[in-house]
């Protein structure tokens, strides 16, 4: 079974002009880790991915693929899978050429790719595809025979940029499941671009956040969405309620004061040193629960008076009007809204630990 | 209602008419080499291939249309991969060297052919190439380079360059790719151009005035010196000749770019 490799990105910087596509990346994927690049257009994912890939020349910085330095290396000494955006399959070689591509490149016997072909499309479940041509094959196809053919030389680190993002959403889902699948069966090192939060969240061992050509936060799924570190990364996931407020005490459980509250404090689980005078607590709707009095099993609690309903599908969203601002709460759609029509007073309460706090500067 | 109708037969009409207009002159020459009579006659008296037979059997005649097939299939020959590797190049020009790139290119189209003659017949009798059949490949090369450049062109552009990319990521040197991957894919363009190249080379009579001499003379300039001493049927045989080689090489060309 083949192991992945490391990846090691060093301060990683490209200039196109005045822009400075990447700036200063540095980022390190262990062997056999799902890495995901994630972030808005224009914010430097492809640019990052195509560098390891040797298709973008840095002007400063390097690249080790297992400890040796890659940086200068043309891409066809790397011996890394990629998968381009819009796949970049060869569309006058039929299914089973495409994938036998990289073989043929490096003079494999005839028989040996034969074994080798099937193997991959056995890997993407294409098995009676391999006459087709190109042409012929539908978009979630197309991407399957670029997978296979990235993975058909059993390369330690596979590049993925952007791979579903021209199939539709049950596609997406269903080729994701797959790929995680594949990712587990082969051992093989993983660095993934997508701008579409979920599918990071649902893929990922760790995600890069990334805009202006720098990483925001890189950690867990968990950790980025629970304590993202600064306002860009917590907008990045979803709804998410900012109160400004004082740091009161600093330390490892700061007492964060509420703008515009006189005698209500909140707590927030940090590991991180706070200093200055503004900052934001976030909230995520999801988080909070609703109550009709102040809850001590809860270390935070803010009161207020519902504002607006709105029924969402499998969730219902409430808006709640407090001292420090509107707070969006959701509720499952099981949980009793009909009780809480607006106007009606309610405690919102939630976790010191579903707190996260940043500098409102950043 | 009837008022559209009206209008869209009017313009149907009306481009029936044009065509036909631009057409008849074209197709008039055709029922004059069939005739018997030793001069052009219209209506043609009589039915007679015999001058298609001087066509291929007087030396003049024969001579010319040899002439003007090697001339077309050596400047296909040359003009072909010079002007893939030009838009290859044109392709990757950025910034205002893209207009600078393509005004240059379209130069032989823009200029008045009889400038290139003139330009050309300066040059090409310096280097001794008057009445030579490499000289005249290299003034038809000239007029047919930006014709392969252009189809090259629409096709590159449609090419999605990342195919390359994966080539390379795959494990081809540059120039693998390029063999393996690239060309095959801008192989219709290439082909047409050669078609476009073909073309302008056998039609071509400006150029092949000034450099035919007399060791190289095309069936077109063969044609004018057959009008302006006597004027033979055998010319209009050979204009019906060169009417049907232009109709074969555009279909060809059409056929090429509908795969
Ligand atoms: N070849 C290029 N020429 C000029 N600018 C580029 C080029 N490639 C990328 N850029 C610029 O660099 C920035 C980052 O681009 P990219 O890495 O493609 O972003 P992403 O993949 O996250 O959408 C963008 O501002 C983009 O316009
Ligand atoms: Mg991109």
């Amino acid at each position: 079974m083949p192991r992945g490799a490391a990846i090691e990105i060093r301060d990683l910087t490209k200039r196109y002009g005045d822009v400075k596509a990447i700036d200063a990346v540095s980022l390190t994927v262990a062997e056999g880790e799902f890495v995901t690049l994630l972030g808005l257009s224009g914010s430097g994912k492809s640019t990052t991915l195509m560098a390891v890939a040797g298709f973008v020349d840095p002007d400063g910085g390097a690249i080790a693929i297992s400890g040796s330095d890659v940086t200068t290396l043309p891409p066809e000494k790397r011996n890394l899978g990629v998968v381009f955006q819009n796949y970049a399959l060869f569309p006058h070689l039929n299914v089973f050429d495409n994938i036998a591509f990289p073989l043929r490149m490096r003079r494999h016997a005839e028989s040996e790719i034969d074994t080798q072909v099937r193997r991959v499309l056995d890997l993407v479940s294409l098995r009676d595809l391999s006459a087709r041509r190109i042409t012929e094959l539908s978009g979630g196809q197309q991407q399957r025979v670029a997978l296979a053919r990235a993975l058909v030389f059993s390369p330690p680190v596979l590049l993925m940029d952007e791979p579903l993002g021209a199939l539709d959403r049950q596609l997406r889902e269903q080729l994701q499941i797959e790929i995680r699948r594949i990712h587990r069966q082969l051992g093989v090192t993983v660095l993934y671009v997508t701008h579409d939060q979920e599918e990071a969240l649902s893929m990922s061992d760790r995600i890069a956040i990334m805009a202006d050509g720098r990483i925001q936060q890189l950690g867990t799924p968990h950790e980025v969405y629970m304590q993202p570190s600064n306002r860009f990364v917590a907008g990045f996931f979803g709804e998410s309620n900012f109160l400004d407020v004082a740091v009161e005490r600093a330390g490892d459980n700061p007492v964060l004061r509420p703008k515009g509250l006189r005698d209500i404090t909140l707590h927030a689980a940090l590991r991180r040193p706070l200093s200055g005078d503004r900052f934001l607590a976030m909230v995520r709707p999801e988080a909070i629960e609703i109550g009709d009095s102040r809850d001590p099993a809860f270390e935070n609690n803010l009161p207020g008076t519902v504002e607006q309903q709105d029924f969402l599908g499998a969730t219902q969203r409430l808006t709640v009007k407090t001292g420090a601002g509107s707070v969006a709460v959701r509720m499952s759609r099981l949980a009793n809204a009909a009780a809480l029509p607006a106007g009606a007073p309610v405690w919102l309460k939630w976790r010191a630990g579903e707190t996260a706090v940043f500098d409102a500067q950043d | 209602m009837t008022g559209s109708r009206l209008a869209s037969f009017a313009t149907s009409a009306t481009t029936a008419l044009v065509c036909v207009l631009l057409l008849l002159p074209t197709i008039a020459v055709m029922p004059l080499s069939i005739t018997e009579t030793n001069f052009v006659t219209f209506p043609p008296r009589g039915f007679s291939l015999r001058w298609y037979e001087t066509l291929f059997t007087s030396d003049a005649w024969r001579g010319a249309m040899v002439t003007s097939f090697i001339t077309a299939a050596l400047t296909t020959a040359v003009a072909t991969p010079i002007g893939t590797m030009m838009a290859l190049g044109l392709a990757r020009l950025k910034g205002r060297w893209v207009g600078i790139g393509n005004v240059f290119i379209l130069l032989p189209i823009i200029v008045p052919t009889i400038v290139t003659g003139v330009a050309l017949y300066g040059l090409l009798a310096r280097l001794g190439l008057i009445g030579t059949i490499p000289g005249l490949v290299l003034g038809h090369s000239v007029l047919a380079l930006p014709f392969v450049v252009i189809n090259v062109a629409a096709v590159l552009q449609k090419f999605d360059r990342r195919i390359e990319q994966a080539a390379r990521s795959l494990g081809a040197s540059p120039l693998t790719a390029f063999r393996l991957v690239t060309l095959p894919n801008l192989l219709p363009g290439v082909a047409a151009g050669a078609l476009f190249a073909f073309l302008t080379s056998f039609d071509d009579f400006v150029i092949a005035l000034f450099l035919a001499g007399i060791g190289a003379v095309t069936l077109p300039v063969q044609m004018w010196s057959g009008i302006r001493f006597e004027i033979s049927p055998a010319v209009a045989a050979a204009s019906t000749v060169l009417l049907f080689m232009s109709c074969l090489l555009l279909a060809l060309q059409w056929w090429v770019k509908r795969r």
